[in-house]
């Protein structure tokens, strides 16, 4: 599978690669931090010092939205790591085992899908004082099973396939079939789902933060400046849509990096 | 095309619409002559529901506000907050011995559904509030009322066992509940009655109706003791949990009165009153909380093994083996941290300069309230260094942070989420430490989790939280060691000293003679420091101008409603419905 | 078939009752207390005491599992700690602005976004399927509450024409009926048009791709290339096609439509059951919490079986899980 030249996907990865250079490379060169505070100087407006302004502690907003997109990033990233591999194991031990297992892992997934996700960040973050890594960690628990699901569809077609029963007769282990052959076939598919849930988790991240339960101050996130901005709202309209443009922007990127990778998973079958 | 040459001047004129509705414009200047009148209606913001119209199981201070337009007393507290003034009992006077007081009941009050009220009623009541079954959070109040009796349908007496200065207030606390209604319901079922759902009382406004999470509506007391009073017609208490949403809907008209308006919103409330560009009247009162850093004296891994119970057994060989705090145990370290923050810049910062300072544990505006012997620790930020310096801290490996014996001098802040002042605080308490080499890690949790379990379990360092503030001077359930192991007594604090001197102080049989001992233990606290208090807050509310007659001060902004009233040529479109 | 249903049941309640007693150990086992929102030095301790006991509290977890289990199985989920109210009629009264809110926004959202789904997949790489295509990925990739953000602060705040809270108005009970309708539609005109938005940005992009997919397939083309009537074709094989991931999608949307969405209800101060969620847990009122998720379980294993049942009857192909 080869990145063509499919402009859905080059154009989403470069707008995401900009973003990457804005929230990881650019602080290296504009070293002003986001947490300083200057108490003498809040909610001030666009300056020479500041470019963007201040918030209500005297924090530069530049390196605030830099800084919050990196966390905002780093946490959605990771997140929809642990939830893809999660999907991988639930999808691989459903698809391969038959049964009891096998339904006792969709039947799991069913009643997953029912817990409500706030209601569990709600009830954890009250304990962990809102640990963001915590609530993600628990939210990827919360988030494989579409990806199991399509895994676990995958490999029951896979394993009817003759390439697949000729390679068990030849003898090879299982973990070998497994790496060699299994997964090289579906990276698209792992790559779309991880795409997939990239976005939605930034999605989730920014919602979460804007309630509150999030990021805690002094960290700034995406939807923490949307929450700090809201509080006043007449002397910030324009970092709430700039930050609003920044998410857009951003989830569109994925977006489109999502769908171009189906785009060109769709060409290699229909060839 | 032609569709065009219309649409822009609809647009226009639309949008011209839209921006002339929004200017609140006061006449300046114009002196208005206002012609009595009565009707009207008052919206107030809330930020949540109550929980319960029973005011013999309401807990929460929305609650507390509600009923007391519904509900009345024997006799209302006055803004010196030591006299009184007659309500449901005409007048009062004091038996020979001192030890009783006799109350003479208005003959003229009926309770909101028709019945008369009587003595009868002061009786039951009195029975219910002092029934642990019922679970009256006033129930210490009565402590030292010994009978309550009703020679006639319009005398009530209350008998004392000791003389002491607050006799009246504690007579008096609590508001009425008709005997009637609530006779045939046990005690222990009253809290999940209908009657909190549905009060009757024999206030100026009658419960009508109670949609949760968006209103509750009373309307006016018709035969109300008081004639010709309530003037206005309707009270409704308009729910949006959200402090922005008040704010906008105050300066739209959406709502009449907001309270507890946070320092941020409240000054633009200001500016823009100053600027004669709304109708909402803002009103700085004292207030009736304060906030502080509360310093846990022992380790909390100690307290792990020994806490077991929260029934508050006291264990005096448990104490004994409780850890002293690595940090906090030592009161030059606390005074060292006190001084390291600038109160000042807090006070500016977080509340907009809407607090007075506090140095001491009792509140201004209590008769106790002493400023002149209190210690201060003014802000001197080298000072603290040097504190910590004398006590062993130095900064070896140049990281920024004081170490001493290898522990860092690194500590975890709780403080309770949901409120933006707090959250506000923490920070900047956090960084302002930063400065002198203390670093805090802030821990902002719910409340239900740090009131339930961190505080009671003292599995904290240090927290930033306030309290509300009562009419009486009582600091037992704080620092007196017989409450060491209750919830509120997270500190640790411990000296038989101030045992002595607040028993003292509780025992005394006049204001004066007490006061002595008050202004002791404020010293004593004020330089020991288990709390580093922070700030007092003033309470702000903000009301449409329309109505006439208000009257706000420290005991809140519902003091006397029932006069208010709006001029004809100023009401508003809902004011005539 | 039956069987299948009859089996089907008996899993779907297993695992409401597994997901409903995981909820319940996880909620009353951690730290925490409700009557920690009362907290204040004035209030006795007996008083809390008596708080305790009457939450029945002080007994072992287990033995309160029990005793919620029996009540729960008869519907009586109990009075609420906070509110002197059932739980049931606490949870009745937010869920109605919640759905109204959810089920209108899901009714536009669906047919708006499946029409404009199968319209650009029909005029692909036009104009039209350019420009949809273009909001749609905007519309997509906007977090729902920002958008209802920009509107309120917009046409509420500063043009004043809408109300900017709850779902009526004060003086709602003095309005005629029409009156009081369209009182109701004005509050939620704002923020049933930004969920609408969103949801039909989803609906559109995954009708579209499906329809993409139904109309270029083999049996597509072979038919077309046999003779067959376009029309015939489109309409009895593609629409029913594309509308199974549809059916699959409006399937996952269960716990949206009962949870409402919470950042729009609490950017609009709906009074719902985002809002109720959220303060009911934060203050421990244990019987809400549990009977909000016995609810949501209920209703979200409820749907996913009659979604798979709804995509069996339209197309047999598919496999029943």
């Amino acid at each position: 599978m080869k990145i063509r030249k499919i402009d859905n996907l080059r154009f989403g990865l470069a707008v995401l690669v900009l973003i990457v250079v804005f929230a990881f490379v650019l602080p290296v060169f504009y070293r002003v931090s986001p947490y300083e505070q200057d108490l003498s100087n809040p909610l001030s407006a666009p300056s020479i010092d500041h470019p963007m302004g201040t918030d209500m502690y005297g924090r530069d907003l530049m390196a605030r939205i830099m800084k919050g997109t990196a966390n905002t990033l780093m946490v959605s990233f990771l997140a929809s790591l642990v939830s893809l591999i999660i999907g991988i194991i639930a999808g691989v031990i459903s698809g391969f085992s038959r049964g009891i297992i096998s339904e006792l892992v969709m039947r799991l997934a069913d009643v997953l899908l029912g817990f409500p996700k706030l209601v569990m960040i709600l009830l954890i973050s009250g304990i962990l004082s809102r640990d963001i890594f915590v609530s993600f960690f628990l939210l990827a628990c919360l988030s494989w099973m579409e990806t199991a699901r399509i895994i676990r569809g995958e490999i029951k077609v896979i394993k009817e396939s003759l390439l697949y029963k000729s390679l068990v007769a030849a003898g090879l282990s299982f973990p070998k079939v497994l790496l060699g052959y299994i997964f090289p076939l579906l990276r698209g598919k792992f790559l779309v789902s991880f795409t997939l849930s990239f976005a939605s988790f930034i999605l989730i991240e920014i919602s979460l933060s804007f309630l509150g339960l999030g990021y805690a101050s002094p960290e700034p996130s995406l939807g923490t400046l949307l929450r700090q901005a809201r509080y006043d709202p007449a002397g910030s309209y324009w970092i709430v849509i700039f930050t609003g443009l920044i998410i857009i922007i951003l989830v569109s990127a994925v977006n489109f990096i999502a769908d171009g990778i189906k785009d060109s998973l769709e060409e290699n079958v229909s060839r | 095309m032609r569709r065009k040459r219309i649409i822009i001047p609809i647009l226009a004129i639309f949008l011209l619409y839209s921006c002339t509705k929004k200017k609140g414009q006061e006449e300046s200047g114009r002196l208005k002559k206002f012609t009595f009148e009565t009707g009207g209606t008052l919206v107030i913001g809330i930020q949540s529901d109550p929980d319960d119209l029973n005011p013999l199981t309401a807990l929460s201070q929305t609650a507390r506000d509600i009923i007391s337009l519904i509900f009345e007393r024997l006799a209302d507290i006055n803004s010196d907050l030591l006299t009184f003034s007659p309500r449901l009992a005409r007048s009062w006077e004091f038996s020979h011995d001192s030890l009783s007081i006799v109350f003479h009941l208005r003959t003229d009050v009926y309770w909101h559904d028709g019945v008369k009220f009587t003595s009868q009623d002061v009786v039951f009541t009195h029975s219910l509030q002092t029934n642990p079954e019922t679970g009256w959070d006033g129930i210490t109040f009565k402590d030292h009322i010994i009978e309550v009796t009703a020679p006639d349908d319009s005398t009530v007496i209350y008998r004392f066992d000791q003389r002491y200065p607050y006799m009246l207030m504690d007579a008096v606390e609590g508001y009425i509940v008709p005997e009637h209604i609530l006779k045939d319901i046990p005690p222990a079922r009253i809290h999940s009655s209908n009657f909190g759902r549905s009060p009757v009382g024999t206030g100026p406004f009658i419960f009508k109706d109670w949609v949760f999470q968006q209103n509750i509506t009373l309307e006016k007391n018709p035969n109300y003791h008081d004639k010709g009073k309530p003037y206005l017609n309707k009270v409704i208490f308009k729910i949006l949990p959200d402090e922005l949403t008040i704010f906008n809907e105050l300066i739209n008209r959406e709502i009449d009165l907001a309270y507890r308006i946070s320092p941020h919103y409240f000054i633009k409330v200001e500016k823009l009153w100053e600027k004669k560009k709304t109708h909402a009247h803002p009103y700085r009162l004292p207030g009736r909380a304060y906030d502080f850093i509360g310093w846990n004296l022992f380790e909390p891994r100690s307290y792990f093994e020994i806490i077991g119970s929260k029934e508050g057994e006291k264990d005096t060989s448990a104490i004994r083996k409780l850890v002293p705090h690595r940090l906090f145990s030592s009161q030059k370290v606390r005074a060292a941290l006190t001084m390291a923050i600038n109160r000042d810049e807090l006070r500016q910062v977080v509340l907009e300069g809407l607090a007075i300072p506090l140095d001491g544990p009792i509140p201004p505006i209590l008769w106790a309230y002493n400023d002149t012997i209190l210690y201060r620790w003014d802000y001197n930020p080298s000072l603290a260094k040097k504190f910590l310096r004398e006590e062993g801290w130095r900064d070896e490996d140049g990281d920024g942070i004081l170490e001493k014996d290898s522990i860092e001098f690194c500590f975890e802040m709780y403080t309770n989420a949901g409120n933006s002042r707090r959250e506000r605080a923490i920070v900047i308490v956090q960084d302002q430490l930063k400065k002198i080499g203390v670093k805090v890690i802030p821990k902002i949790v719910e409340p239900a989790f740090l009131f339930g379990y961190i505080l009671p379990e003292r599995q904290y360092d240090a927290a930033l939280i306030g309290w509300n503030v009562g009419l009486k001077v009582y600091l037992t359930p704080l620092f007196h060691s017989k409450t060491f192991f209750l919830p509120f007594h997270f500190t640790g604090y411990l000296s038989p000293k101030y045992d002595r001197l607040e028993d003292m102080a509780l025992s005394a049989k006049t204001f004066e003679q007490a006061k002595k001992y008050w202004n002791e233990i404020a010293k004593m606290l004020s330089y020991e420091l288990p709390y580093t208090w922070l700030y007092y807050e003033y309470f702000c509310v903000a009301v449409d101008s329309r109505f006439k007659g208000t009257v706000f001060d420290v005991r809140g902004p519902f003091v006397n409603v029932e006069s208010w009233w709006i001029p004809a040529e100023e009401k508003l479109q809902r004011d005539r419905l | 078939m039956a069987a299948f249903i009859i089996r089907r049941l008996i899993i779907s309640l297993i695992v409401i009752f597994v997901g409903v007693s995981l909820t319940f150990f996880l909620v009353h086992l951690i730290p925490g207390d409700p009557t920690g929102i009362f907290i204040n030095p004035a209030l006795p301790e007996s008083v809390r005491q008596g708080l305790v006991e009457r939450y029945g509290l002080s007994q072992p977890v287990a033995l309160q599992y029990l005793k919620w289990l029996y009540n729960a199985v008869r519907l009586d989920f109990g009075y609420s700690f906070i509110y002197p109210e059932k739980t049931l009629s606490l949870i009745g009264d937010a869920l109605v602005p919640t759905l109204a809110l959810t089920l209108s926004s899901l009714f536009i959202g669906v047919l708006g976004g499946c029409f404009i789904g199968i319209a650009s997949a029909m005029k692909k790489g036009t104009l039209f399927d350019r420009i949809c295509s273009t909001a749609v990925m905007f519309f997509y990739s906007v977090p729902s509450f920002w958008l209802g953000l920009v509107l309120l602060l917009l046409l509420s705040y500063w043009l004043g024409i809408f109300p900017s809270s709850q779902i009526r108005s004060i003086h709602h009970e003095h309005l005629s009926f029409v009156g009081k309708v369209f009182d109701y539609i004005i509050h939620l005109l704002l923020p049933v048009t930004t969920l609408s938005l969103t949801l039909m940005a989803s609906f559109a992009k995954y009708t579209r791709e499906s329809m993409i997919n139904a109309l270029s397939s083999s049996y597509t083309i072979g038919a077309i290339s046999r003779g067959i009537d376009k029309r015939k074709i489109i309409f009895k094989y593609c629409f029913k096609n594309s509308l199974i991931p549809v059916i699959n999608l409006i399937g996952t949307a269960v716990p949206f439509i009962i949870g409402g969405a919470i950042t729009v209800e609490v950017v609009f101060s709906l009074p719902g059951m985002g809002r109720l969620i959220v303060s009911s847990i934060l203050s421990r009122d244990y019987p809400v919490v549990m009977g909000i998720a016995t609810l949501m379980f209920f209703f979200v294993v409820f749907f996913n079986m009659l979604v798979d049942i709804i995509s069996h009857i339209i197309d047999p192909r598919v496999q029943l899980q």
